[in-house]
């Protein structure tokens, strides 16, 4: 699928903004993720011809970083913090959990099209430990049993704005729901939690 | 000893001049509300009074020590780029990835204002006329609110062309990263910029000579540059009645695991463990024991429950074998099982290191696999010797500290727990008495 005018406009953008047109390869593979939800070869290739790039320079980085997706994801991706605070509050039986509920594998996606679980290392949000992000918002603190309820709110608003998609708002999460804390809303400073 | 205190709300008020001072007031990345809050005052009364120069000296007077880990001299890193006119550059280290290290995110999303002070303030003392912020790419929200604060800046005059009516301009751009620890690795993070693979460069040349596009860079954390307008603004004497005599100032304190109130607090330098975890993160959950602790994420050798009177500044860790790096504190309580919170550090640095030098790429794997068969109960009895031999091979043999920073909880949690890894392993455990296995049943 080739990229939409709006991609190649942000591309533009960010090309004539930096010093150095191989600098915008970077942020240009993100913002065609950000429209099509991964990075299919031929998307990475019409990414690098634009900036006048070999296509290998554009695999070179979808390969190595996390949040650059060579392979499909659901529309929301659930990316599950495993490092070592989430891991001293159990994160490890979230993770558990939530493959139980998605009947998925990590890398894999749910036969919905909807939901696709990866692990991941710390997230800059341990005092809500343990934590996931879904897509570009940050949900915690997790736990297994209310895990099901959280993915029920999420499939009910699938239809309503999700970030880190195409067209979505920039001025942060949706209202928490229930289990559903999204914990980088303005209402959660100072970034703490109380527990006993 | 300090007017500094972690909780304060609304700010310029009187003495506070936390860096926290306007965490709790709504809307602070609108430049109306920043500026009603004590916002570019520094970069004003440098602009007014101060040449490039004095600003670089007021912030080596001040002794400020760099945030991000390795406790450099600000003003020192600043004083070694060439004064040479040509273009140079500003990257501030918006990273943030260490397991545990949560501050710079939440000084950038709750006062971004007062990180472009800061940035402008560099910029100016240094001569530079471009700067980057790397922000990890999961830090949506952060990035988002520093792009909003710096359009605003610049619509006002406090960044963009001839700032504040001077004849000195600056840009600012927001990269985002795309979730890789190795570019909070100054020289990987330049590769990142540059549209590479993120690797760390070999040393000399350093970045302050050869940098961000071969030219001249000075590199900060986030934490060291939101210092810089309150140390011009007020003054390198006053900066140093914070903290102790040889770390002055504040430091944000992260603290996560087993403790009731974990969070950011910002604290004069030289507060101890114990005052930390106790009154202000609240205590261990159940009022169970501190374990060990965990005094720079999972880079820095472990502090044992036992010395938790050390007092955390630039100096005093050190005497302990150990840093306090980016200052973010992990605490676990008695019911950890030590090797297996090891395996969860390791496997954290196999997924990481970046594939670059061998000893780092294949000794984190072979740590991995050997942690990993011990936490399984499948170790033999060669398996810690192994351990310690592999580590020494690493360390110090690696282009960057990531390697170095691999084997630190393992040499750190055999000093102190040799006992817990001897207990997983069969031919190690201690023989037990056969009416105490049979008291178990
Ligand atoms: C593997 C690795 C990861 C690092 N991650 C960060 C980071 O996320 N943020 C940071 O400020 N410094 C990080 N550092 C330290 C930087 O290389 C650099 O020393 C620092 O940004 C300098 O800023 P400062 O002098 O203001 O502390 C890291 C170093 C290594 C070796
Ligand atoms: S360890 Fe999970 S967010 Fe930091």
């Amino acid at each position: 699928m080739p990229l939409a005018p709006d991609t190649i406009a942000e591309i533009e953008r960010i090309r004539a903004a930096l010093p150095n047109t191989r600098s915008a390869l970077l942020p240009a593979l993100k913002a065609a993720q950000r429209e099509q939800g991964w990075l299919p070869r031929e998307t990475m290739a019409e990414v690098a011809e634009r900036l006048d790039l070999d296509p290998n320079a554009a695999y070179m980085l979808a390969t190595f970083y996390t949040m650059l997706h060579t392979e499909p994801v659901g529309h929301y991706h659930l990316e599950v913090c495993r490092s070592l605070p989430c891991y001293l509050l159990g994160c490890d039986a979230v993770i558990e959990a939530l493959k139980e509920r998605l009947g998925v594998e990590l890398g894999e996606v749910s036969a919905d099209g909807l939901f696709s679980v990866q692990i991941g290392e710390c997230l800059g949000d341990c005092p809500h430990a343990p934590m996931m992000r879904v897509n570009d918002d940050y949900v915690g603190p997790l736990a297994p049993d209310t895990i099901g309820e959280l993915l029920e709110i999420l499939r009910a608003r699938a239809g309503e704005r999700v970030r880190g998609l195409a067209a979505d708002p920039a001025d942060g999460p949706p209202p928490n729901e229930g289990p559903l804390h999204y914990s980088n809303a303005i209402d959660a400073r100072p970034l703490s939690t109380v527990r006993e | 000893m300090s007017d500094v205190t972690p909780q304060t709300t609304g700010a310029g008020q009187g003495d506070d001049w936390s860096l926290f001072r306007n965490r709790q007031v709504p809307q602070m990345v609108r430049l109306d509300v920043a500026l009603e809050h004590g916002a570019y005052q520094g970069l004003k009364k440098a602009l007014a009074e101060y040449t490039p120069e004095q600003v670089t000296q007021i912030v080596i007077d001040a002794s400020l020590l760099g945030r991000g880990g390795a406790g450099f001299p600000a003003g020192r890193k600043w004083s070694f780029i060439p004064k040479a006119p040509g273009q140079k550059y500003l990257t501030v280290n918006a990273d943030e990835s260490e397991p545990g290290t949560f501050s710079n995110r939440e000084l950038m999303e709750t006062d971004p204002h007062q990180l472009i002070e800061g940035i402008a303030l560099c910029c100016y003392a240094v001569g530079i006329s471009q700067a980057f912020i790397y922000i990890r790419g999961e830090y949506v929200y952060a990035a988002d609110q520093l792009d909003r604060a710096i359009a605003e800046a610049r619509a006002g005059g406090y960044l963009g062309p001839n700032i504040l009516g001077s004849d000195y301009s600056l840009e600012v751009f927001v990269f985002r990263g795309a979730g890789a620890y190795i570019c909070g690795e100054e020289s990987a993070l330049l590769e990142s910029i540059e549209g590479n693979r993120p690797m760390p460069r070999s040393r000399p040349p350093f970045p302050a000579v050869v940098g961000l596009y071969g030219r001249p860079t000075v590199i900060n954390n986030v934490e060291t540059i939101c210092n810089v307008p309150r140390i011009v603004f007020k003054g390198a004497d006053w900066y140093k009645t914070l903290g102790t005599p040889t770390s002055p100032g504040t430091k944000v304190y992260s603290i996560s695991g087993h403790v009731r109130r974990p969070g950011n607090y910002e604290l004069p330098l030289g507060t101890t463990l114990r005052e930390l975890i106790y009154e202000h993160a609240g205590g261990v959950p159940g009022d169970r024991a501190v374990k060990a602790v965990l005094p720079s994420g999972a880079a820095a050798p472990w502090i044992p429950g036992d010395q938790l009177d050390l007092p955390l500044d630039y100096d005093n860790p050190k005497k302990v074998g150990t840093i306090l790096g980016s200052a973010s504190v992990i605490v676990m309580d008695e019911t950890v099982s030590i090797p297996h919170a090891t395996l969860r550090l390791t496997e954290f640095f196999r997924h990481e290191s970046c594939g670059k030098c061998t000893p780092c790429r294949e000794g984190t794997m072979w740590l991995e696999k050997t942690m990993e068969r011990i936490c399984a109960g499948e170790g033999v009895p060669g398996d810690l010797d192994l351990l310690i031999d592999v580590c020494s091979k690493i360390n110090g043999r690696v282009l960057c500290a990531l390697g170095d920073f691999a084997v630190s909880p393992i040499q750190s949690s055999l000093k102190f727990f040799r006992h817990e890894y001897e207990a997983l392993i069969p031919g190690l455990a201690p023989v037990r008495e056969p009416e105490l296995v049979a008291a178990d049943k």
